[in-house]
């Protein structure tokens, strides 16, 4: 008996020490074979000559064209004036890189060079199996070129957005490496991380549709067109979906509408201090599309806030109710350049039949990118004395007609029973 | 034809007025001249004035140590005309000479609303619009403070009466600078007309609460409120001045009105500055209170979204102007 313990517990050492060296010969075999094809990538400054960016690309067989991320690129891509694209290879060549394409809502840039390698990456047809190894490429830190071996955890859950959940490390500076299966086929680009060995592969799906797309001419007016058909595709499944409504106190108002909006709920109801009772549930799409260093879109965000009086005079009430109405900021970071100030409506609604509420729906609009609309919106039912639902939402980066539709609908889904 | 010589201060206020009838008068410190001076760079026996023949008036220097100068600092080398009303100088000490036949301003008519503003003075005035200051102030405490809160009122309710007390500010200044000026203190009228205006602010402020509300916090609410405090304070400083100076009406009103517009210049700035992108706080009015003090329907969601459409165009007209420039 214990002899047989013995012997198991010997083959389980010696299996694990075998798993693990095979995956390092692995690793150093795909970095031996790739290095080549791997390229640090640095946004120069003109003026200063400076690097203001770095991140990892690599090289794509058949086109010859250098894949990153465009949060690498963006400011090339927004100030092609202003600063210029370098490469540097495992070999220390250096040569220039120009933009072919973008794709901002997967954040992937192509880029044209006149750089060859001796082998460079191919796609993987067919998405691995859960637990396969992946090994992730990049320059993290500027540190050198590095491999990370993982695991391949299919796509990530509850988001609208196809992101392969990798389990390694990813570090700054490996943006826009490949990470690849034990052949050396990408199977997606390193793009986010979320620390502690939780890390985001923008999918090889993605980057094939962005290599077979035709050529644009012009690369803002293209983002622009991505984030009117991105915004389109998102609220055309919300538009579409049937609202879980959830009762919020006397009211109901909309749950976890899609599978990509998420809620959460918190509530003062244990402290009996408080002399108004206050219940919050928040919603949001968290996943943000980046513009550039101080510009994101692409949030949804969804707040309703239930609070009750105890024994208080209305306009007691009234004033503790205005302090939770006025405090609304927008949602996303957006610098001078990129939006106009917020404009805003403020106006006593009836959103049923009897039923009033004080509204507040403010907008900008982005400078660059014309038809698109930062949205706020918040609103305070006003038909008791003593008790009130405020429910907000603000959207970034949607047209008015979507802005217009979902207002509607989320007005008309926030009712008193 | 009698001469009368005045004795003016730093300020050139009149502190002494003498009256002579002989044709010389002896100016200095020595107690045995006509008109005896304080001021010790005066010399005991420093000037004359001597009357000729034809009535006018000449300033001799006695070869005084510190001089005698006319207007423009011009030294009296031996003796100098002087003219009715001009004033002239021992060392620093300033006179003024006038004859008998010299014109004097016309009788001021006791003005109707300096003495309404007098008449405010009185004590049942000033408690009342106290009362009212009062009175909001408590109002503001029962509306804001919490349940939590509540061993906290003895200590906001006693800062009533250091509110009160600090509106005295004003006219004991006020006061001060017309004693300065040899005239009446008037510190009751003025401590009345400054809580009259501070009870007119917070009523104002009070109205424009739930003209805001009325009017879903336009524009011209906004605008309206600030004019409002505007003129509140204008009148004040408007009656402060008619208690505390003899500026002409026009002066007294100019001079309010740039210091009301000083004083309420934050909220012009904040009401006519546009907003910056730079915020990431919306700007907006989120007064609220109970619906029945709302006068109008409230729209419903066809006319909402209209409103909001209506909205999206001006905003994008912002953007192409912008873009324009």
């Amino acid at each position: 008996m214990l002899r047989k313990t013995w012997t198991s517990l010997v083959w389980l050492v010696l299996c694990c020490w075998s798993a693990q060296s095979y995956s390092a010969a692995v690793a150093e075999k795909v970095f031996a074979d790739y290095a080549d094809a791997l390229l640090q990538v640095k946004v120069l400054e003109y003026a200063s000559g400076a690097k203001s960016a770095i991140g990892s690309g690599f090289l794509l067989a058949d086109s010859d064209l250098v894949v990153t991320n465009y949060h690498v690129v963006s400011e090339a891509v927004l100030f092609p004036q202003k600063y210029q694209l370098e490469f540097l290879a495992q070999n220390q060549q250096k040569g220039t890189l120009e933009i072919v394409a973008v794709d901002v809502v997967n954040d992937l840039a192509l880029l044209k060079t006149d750089y060859k390698a001796a082998k460079s990456f191919q796609l993987q047809q067919q998405p691995p199996v859960q637990g396969a190894a992946v090994y992730s490429l990049g320059n993290p830190h500027d540190l050198g070129l590095i491999v990370v071996p993982g695991t391949y955890n299919g796509l990530q859950k509850h988001s609208f957005y196809p992101r392969i959940h990798f389990t390694g490390a990813i570090n700054s500076g490996m943006s826009g490496g490949p990470a690849v299966n034990e052949a050396g086929e990408v199977i997606g680009v390193n793009v986010a991380s979320a620390g502690n060995d939780l890390g985001f592969l923008v999918p090889a799906a993605a980057l094939k549709t962005l290599v077979e797309k035709a050529v644009v001419s012009d690369l803002k007016q293209d983002i622009q067109q991505q984030l009117l058909d991105n915004q389109q595709r998102m609220f055309q499944q919300i538009l579409q979906a049937d609202w879980q409504l959830k009762s919020f106190g006397p009211a109901t108002v909309p749950d976890e509408i899609v599978p990509f909006i998420r809620c959460w709920g918190t509530s003062n109801v244990e402290k009996d201090k408080d002399d108004v009772k206050r219940v919050n549930a928040f919603c949001n799409q968290p996943e943000e599309i980046f513009l550039s260093s101080e510009f994101s879109t692409g949030r949804i965000e969804m707040q309703f806030e239930w609070i009750q009086a105890k024994d208080l005079h209305p306009l007691q009430f009234f004033r503790r109710y205005q302090f939770s109405i006025s405090q609304m900021n927008a949602d996303n970071r957006a610098g001078q350049d990129d939006v106009t100030a917020f404009s805003c409506n403020n106006q006593l609604l009836n959103p049923a039949e009897g039923q009033h509420a004080k509204a507040i729906f403010c907008i900008r609009a982005y400078r660059n990118y014309p038809q698109l609309f930062d949205v706020a919106y918040i609103s305070a039912s006003m038909d008791h004395q003593q008790q009130g639902v405020v429910s907000h939402f603000t959207l970034s980066g949607v047209d008015q007609q979507i802005a217009l539709a979902f207002s509607r609908k989320f007005i008309g889904a926030v009712v008193w029973q | 034809m009698a001469v009368i010589v005045e004795v003016l201060n730093k300020q050139q206020k009149v502190t002494e007025r003498h009256k002579f009838l002989q044709p010389q008068v002896n100016l200095g410190r020595a107690f045995d001249n006509d008109v005896i001076l304080f001021n010790k760079h005066v010399c005991p026996y420093h000037a004359v004035l001597q009357q000729d023949e034809e009535g006018h008036w000449w300033l001799e220097d006695l070869s005084s140590v510190n001089g005698s100068f006319l207007s423009g600092r011009k030294a009296v080398v031996a003796r100098e005309l002087l003219r009715s009303g001009e004033i002239c100088w021992l060392g620093e000490q300033a006179l003024r000479l006038y004859d008998d036949a010299h014109p004097v301003a016309a009788t001021m008519p006791f003005s109707v609303i300096e003495q309404r503003l007098q008449a405010m003075g009185h004590w049942a005035f000033i408690l009342l619009f106290a009362l009212i200051l009062a009175t909001d102030q408590v109002a503001e405490i029962w509306l804001t403070l919490s349940k939590q809160m509540e061993h906290m009122w003895p200590a906001r309710l006693l800062d009533i009466p250091r509110s009160l007390l600090l509106f005295c500010i004003l006219p004991a200044i006020l006061a001060l600078w017309s004693r300065f000026n040899q005239q009446e203190s008037h510190f009751m009228p003025q401590l009345s007309l400054t809580y009259a205006a501070a009870a007119c602010g917070t009523l104002w402020g009070a109205f424009c609460f739930w003209l805001g509300f009325n009017l879903d916090g336009s524009g011209m609410a906004q605008g309206v409120e600030v004019v409002g405090y505007t003129l509140i304070l204008t009148a004040l400083f408007s009656g402060n001045f008619c208690l505390a100076t003899h500026w002409s009406p026009r002066f007294r009103t100019a001079v309010a009105l740039a210091l009301a517009l000083l004083a309420t210049s934050g909220q012009w700035a904040n009401l006519l500055t546009p907003p910056s992108p730079f915020d990431r706080s919306l700007r907006y009015d989120a007064r609220i209170l109970p619906l029945p003090f709302y006068l109008g329907q409230g729209k419903d969601i066809q006319q909402y979204e209209q409103d909001l459409q209506q909205l999206f165009e001006q905003v994008e007209q912002k953007r192409q102007y912008k873009d324009k420039q």
